[in-house]
């Protein structure tokens, strides 16, 4: 139903003057609860139809976004973009769309009817509150959320069709007293694959964990990064740091170091679109290029940036099917597991932090991955191999490029983590990194 | 927009809702996106759709679609009711709102030239002639990337009180990065977002090319001449800039009634201020901060919030003492004190949420050389790149990036990436002088989950601080 809507516009817009065009057709429903204090605060859902439509024009790349999508929108809405078109200078690196006989072969594990249609998801709350409870916290609070969405594509050059999927994902965080506080998450496609309790035991466990904090001492420390940080560091690698618009912009602190290594060579990290149960896994991207596996970083050299095709024509080679239209974006990050239990990679740390979960990222000079990050959450003191007890207010002011350069060890375990602030899906590991620096507020 | 709203409040009343609203939002915006002088793309959209909350067996519900027939409305007010009655039993504190939204009233931003009749053709050459402005510098500039947009919002908010809000609004946006390189001393990186209510001649106020092109000689400057700054306990002037932010990071989010509550903890997180601290000193006398939606032009104006309740200013911290938090309705109902209108929401599609709108330090009465001239040793930082703030709003940090040595009370040379890491009460306790001259500077507030993006202003007058540890960021 909804490619027959996303060929009708796209007839529309080639009708109108549009050398050549794609139309993406989204409809979804989903629903969240959110909680806090150990109870619902609200209910939240939503239906929604959307169309995006890429038009080139003369070597110029137009965009239109509406939600309405009666005919006489659509077409007051192209046209007038067609009309503004003359006006806006061609694109120098304008890439026609991409053609080819290309087959979408379906991703396992990204459909389940049960998702779509939960019932009693406040149970599903009430399992993680609980277990969070049990294990030591006092008050929780976060989201779960969950729906299907539909989507179609078609483009000028035969492109497209159609996927659905299904997410569903549960954020809390606990607090066993006012300034001890953990966070867990789980994210899947499936029912079958989610698992709130073990989020609420994760949350509540590093809850208690974190009782009685003193205050941490500025200074460089080993650090065990828990896979929410990693996620939230390794989701900015592929975001700003892999991204080709990001490099050509000369943003990115990856700029101009492919082939070279950039990253310990234990460290090898891949986007994939179409990873089974990966909360971003689609078939195609908003071009129509099929998605797959793209290394980005293999053993710590720089594999490839994540292109749309015309990223990929300016770098000369092909395109990843990473595509937005304007900027690529990355799809599930999977960082290769390594050989530790978390219990070995602690027993390494002579002096340091075990660091749970991170916030508030943010950069003096992105082209230099000049950052800071606040620990949030348990952040444990590692003494001589052991969890000796919880410390606080401390950030970890780095060099993206340094602190990837200093891992050294990563778990065999991983999770599957987006949340809040890790919007980028990412499996990742617990790692263990030498020399972090850590610095706080000193008044 | 009144025939659907009535048709979505006539069905939640005959489903059994206590309390109903609608907000109705329709939005059009453009935007361009210059990189390195290249054109990337030119959008342009068009938003329309109808949020409804409910509040049934003291559950909360919220609904939103972007189909507005009948047979849509009604299909996600019953969702919303559905999703609130099955939810109530787990809703263990019952949601009361405080006092009533019924006013009947209707307010607009003040529009002489409407930026969606503004051709492309002029937005283009802004945009252009900014990138000549840079280029013309002479400063090695790799990196340029500029967004402008301009948009318009109509809505309309109605309760089951009897509320019948009508608005009309347009805003203009801009951001760039530039980055600029020096073989042997590295890059310089600004990020800079500005942003007003109104027609296309507040982006004329701008005066874009002239500002970018004295932004790249400035981090030419700092990159050629960008010293080591002092080591240690120094004084600090802090320009308008790097106010606002400490302001918006440190008075305004942890003054949100929600967070206080624990409300948004998994997400933004709490807030160093308790339900009890109303009366607690947190600085000295000189910090009165306010957050005030109703200033014209600003980038967070409005009149009336999205839950109906006329705005007015909030005087958050009054003379270094804690005074007053944002409220909702919801949250106000809690605390026993009435709503003072800081609900707001991002789009039909979110439900309103605590939001500050322009935040601002109360200017002093101090020039910028007599906050100067009475320093021995100290930074003066004029604006910053880097900042975060704890989720508590407690512990913070910001790097300076145009900051320049205070030597014996005379500005001398650029020192370069100066960093002060405090604590609020730290900061605000050693504020001995504000500025007179206010000004402020546009942000996009995040908070929500969905996360929802905000235009907000946030800003003050250059102000002293004594005796601030001073690290370096290498």
């Amino acid at each position: 139903m909804s490619l027959g809507l996303a060929e009708s516009i796209l007839e529309i817009a080639l009708k109108k003057g549009a050398d050549e065009g794609a139309v993406l057709v989204r409809r979804s429903e989903k629903c969240m609860l959110r909680f806090s204090n150990n109870t619902l605060d609200v209910v939240k859902s939503w239906i929604s139809e959307e169309a995006e439509v890429y038009l080139g024009v003369e070597k110029k790349a137009l965009v239109v976004s509406l939600s309405r999508l009666d005919r006489e929108t659509i077409e007051r809405s192209i046209e007038r973009v067609l009309k503004s078109a003359k006006y806006v200078e061609p694109c120098e690196d304008y890439a026609p769309l991409p053609s080819g006989e290309y087959s979408y072969p379906e991703i396992p594990e990204t459909f389940d009817p049960r998702v779509a249609e939960l019932e009693n998801p406040a149970e599903l709350v009430e399992m993680a509150i609980s277990a969070a409870l049990e294990e030591g916290a006092q008050r929780t609070a976060g989201t779960l959320s969950y729906g299907v969405e539909y989507k179609a594509l078609a483009t000028s050059t035969g492109l497209g069709g159609e996927d659905r999927g299904t997410r569903i994902r549960i954020s809390i965080r606990a607090f066993a007293d006012r300034e001890s506080s953990g966070h867990g998450v789980d994210v899947s496609r499936l029912l079958s694959k989610f698992d709130p309790e073990r989020a609420g035991r994760d949350a509540g466990r590093y809850a208690k964990m974190a009782t009685n904090p003193v205050e941490g001492e500025e200074g460089v420390y080993d650090a065990v990064l828990s896979p929410l940080v990693v996620a939230n560091l390794l989701g900015d690698v592929a975001k700003i740091g892999a991204s080709a618009f990001m490099v050509d912009a000369g943003i990115s602190f990856l700029t101009g170091k492919l082939g070279e290594r950039i990253a310990s060579e234990i460290l090898t990290v891949h986007d994939d679109g179409r990873l089974p149960n990966g909360p971003a896994s689609t078939k195609f991207d908003d071009e129509g290029i099929p998605t797959r596996r793209t290394t980005i970083v293999e053993r710590g050299v720089l594999k490839n940036y994540l292109h749309n095709t015309k990223t990929a024509k300016k770098f000369g080679v092909e395109s990843t099917g990473n595509a937005g239209w304007i900027a690529p974006r990355p799809w599930n990050i999977v960082v290769e597991p390594g050989d530790y239990t978390l219990d070995e990679m602690v027993a390494e740390v002579d002096n340091g932090f075990l660091v749970t979960n991170n916030w508030y990222t943010r950069y003096q000079n992105y082209r230099e991955g000049l950052f800071s990050t606040i620990c949030r959450d348990a952040l444990l003191r590692i003494e001589r191999g052991e969890i000796v007890g919880a410390s606080k207010g401390l950030r970890i002011s780095e060099k993206m490029l340094r602190l990837l350069s200093g891992v050294e060890g990563l778990t065999k375990e991983r999770r599957q983590v987006q949340w809040w602030d890790a919007e980028v899906p990412v499996v990742a590991p617990f790692m263990l990194v030498r020399s972090v620096n850590f610095t706080k507020a000193r008044v | 927009m009144e025939d659907e709203a009535s048709i979505a409040l006539n069905l939640a009343s005959r489903l059994g809702a206590e309390y109903a609203e609608a907000r109705i939002v329709w939005s059009a915006g453009e935007s361009l996106v210059l990189k390195n002088g290249s054109v990337e793309a030119y959008e342009y959209g068009e938003d329309c759709g109808i949020g409804i909350r409910v509040v049934v067996g003291g559950a909360l519900g919220f609904a939103s679609t972007s189909r507005l027939e009948r047979e849509s409305l009604e299909e996600a007010v019953e969702k919303a009711l559905k999703a609130a009655r099955a939810s109530a039993p787990y809703f263990k504190r019952k949601v009361e709102l405080a006092g009533r939204s019924d006013e009947q009233c209707s307010w607009r931003v003040d529009v002489k030239e409407d930026p969606l009749d503004v051709s492309v053709e002029e937005k283009m050459e802004l945009l252009v002639e900014a990138e000549r402005a840079l280029l013309s510098t002479g400063a090695k500039l790799p990196s340029r990337l500029f967004e402008l947009a301009t948009w318009k919002v109509s809505g309309y908010f109605a309760n089951t009180e009897g509320a019948s809000v009508k608005y009309e609004k347009a805003l203009s946006y801009l951001f760039y990065s530039v980055i600029a390189a020096k073989p042997g001393r590295g890059t310089a990186h600004r990020w800079r977002e500005l942003g007003a209510s109104g027609g296309w001649e507040r982006v004329r106020e701008w005066n874009v090319p002239e500002s970018v092109a004295e932004e790249a000689r400035t981090l030419d400057r700092i990159l050629e001449e960008g010293r080591e700054p002092p080591k240690g306990v120094v004084d600090l002037v802090l320009g308008s800039e790097v106010v606002g932010i400490i302001v918006h990071e440190s008075c305004g989010h942890p003054s949100e009634a929600d967070r206080v509550l624990g409300r948004e903890a998994a997400q933004g997180g709490e807030s160093f201020i308790r339900p009890d601290s109303l009366g607690e000193r947190i600085g000295s006398e000189h910090v009165t901060i306010v957050d005030d939606p109703t200033i014209p032009g600003s980038y967070g104006y409005y009149l009336y919030d999205d839950e109906g309740v006329r705005a007015r200013p909030r005087e958050l911290y009054k003379e270094g003492v804690i005074n007053e938090l944002l409220h909702n309705r919801e949250t106000a109902a809690v605390f026993g004190v009435e709503s003072n209108a800081a609900a707001r929401a991002a789009g039909y599609r979110y439900e309103p949420l605590i939001r500050m709108a322009n935040t601002y330090l109360k200017p002093g009465d101090y020039s910028l050389e007599e906050l100067v001239e009475d320093v021995k040793l100290g930074v003066y930082i004029k604006t910053f790149m880097e900042w975060n703030i704890d989720d508590r709003r407690w512990n913070q940090r910001y790097v300076g990036l145009e900051a320049y040595l205070i030597d014996r009370g005379e500005v001398k040379g650029l020192v370069r990436n100066p960093a002060i890491e405090v604590t609020t009460k730290g900061l605000y306790s050693r504020v001995d002088a504000a500025g007179r001259e206010l000004e402020f500077v546009a942000g996009t507030c995040g908070k929500g989950e969905p996360a929802q993006a905000m235009p907000v202003w946030m800003g003050g007058p250059p102000i002293r601080v004594r005796g601030i540890p001073l690290g370096v960021v290498p």
